[in-house]
């Protein structure tokens, strides 16, 4: 029976025990590559973002309090590394329509019109999507990206976010409407 | 570019529901290497194991360094009694 991420946890603390590292690693790895995957900057290599997430991990695994669960511990850690990586990139807060390639102009304009999506790849719109986000300010867009892509509770959020209820439904009404905003400017 | 009111909601719907990539069961081949050696990078060094040895070297360098100034400075034999010699002759002119 594979050993419990508490009991790998307690054996990296007492002895630095490495094979326990690499069974922790192992079994964090889906739940990081998940967060990650939702959360990565456009461009940016997956699995890049992921080994800095463990290296953070190690790093402050001596916080952890063991009596809270592990899996809420990693989100958040995982979510700030992301967060970090989004903060470092240059943000452009406009949009161009010439900034969009010809596929994800087409996107846009399926969805404006609702005419048959199903000529639209996946690719396009999930193109078009980052591009879009890419102008918000990080916060914005984790608000966006946990409510519309993940679709969490606002408790979900609170719980990853340390924001209150108000805020994140504030946040939420004000990142819909600059995305509104940046498509009546679109030109 | 007025956009209608559903426009987000479609959006945001396309890309949630688009097939996502499997996750992967564990972590690649070498992931796990590389992790460790990245934390073992960034890890504080204990400061006393890796000054100490140096400091002691550099101290045992600095005396043997003065030892052998010393011995390639000090005066030779001769030159000792000739300048004992010297001494007694100004103390004899000493009024």
């Amino acid at each position: 029976m594979p050993p419990e991420p508490s009991q790998l946890i307690a054996a990296w603390h007492s002895a630095r025990d490495e094979t326990a590292a690499r069974q922790l690693i192992d079994v964090l790895y889906p739940q990081v590559i998940r967060i990650v995957r939702n959360h990565l900057p456009f461009r940016l290599d997956e699995e890049d973002l992921a080994q800095e997430v463990f290296a953070q991990f190690f790093k402050t695994l001596d916080r952890y309090d063991p009596a809270l669960p592990l899996e809420n511990w990693v989100t958040r850690l995982a979510m700030n590394v992301c967060l970090k990586a989004l903060r470092s990139r240059k943000r452009r807060p406009e949009l161009r329509w010439s900034d969009l390639s010809e596929p994800e102009q087409h996107a846009l304009e399926s969805l404006m019109r609702e005419t048959d999506e199903s000529a639209v790849k996946d690719d396009d719109v999930k193109a078009l999507l980052h591009h879009l986000l890419e102008t918000m300010d990080v916060k914005d867009r984790l608000v966006l990206t946990l409510l519309h892509l993940e679709e969490k509770t606002l408790k979900e959020i609170q719980a990853i976010t340390g924001w209150s209820s108000i805020v994140i439904r504030m946040r939420a009404y004000r990142a819909r409407g600059k995305l509104r905003k940046l498509f009546d400017d679109l030109s | 570019m007025k956009l209608p009111d559903s426009f987000f909601d479609r959006l945001f719907r396309r890309v949630r529901t688009a097939p996502k990539a499997p996750l992967p069961e564990g972590a690649p081949q070498g992931f796990a290497t590389r992790v460790l050696a990245q934390w073992r990078e960034a890890e504080p060094r204990d400061w006393t194991l890796w000054l100490l040895p140096r400091a002691i070297g550099i101290a045992t360098a600095c005396i043997a360094t003065l030892l052998t100034m010393d011995a390639l400075l000090a005066p030779t034999g001769e030159e000792h009694e000739i300048t004992n010699l010297m001494m007694l002759s100004a103390l004899e002119v000493q009024p």
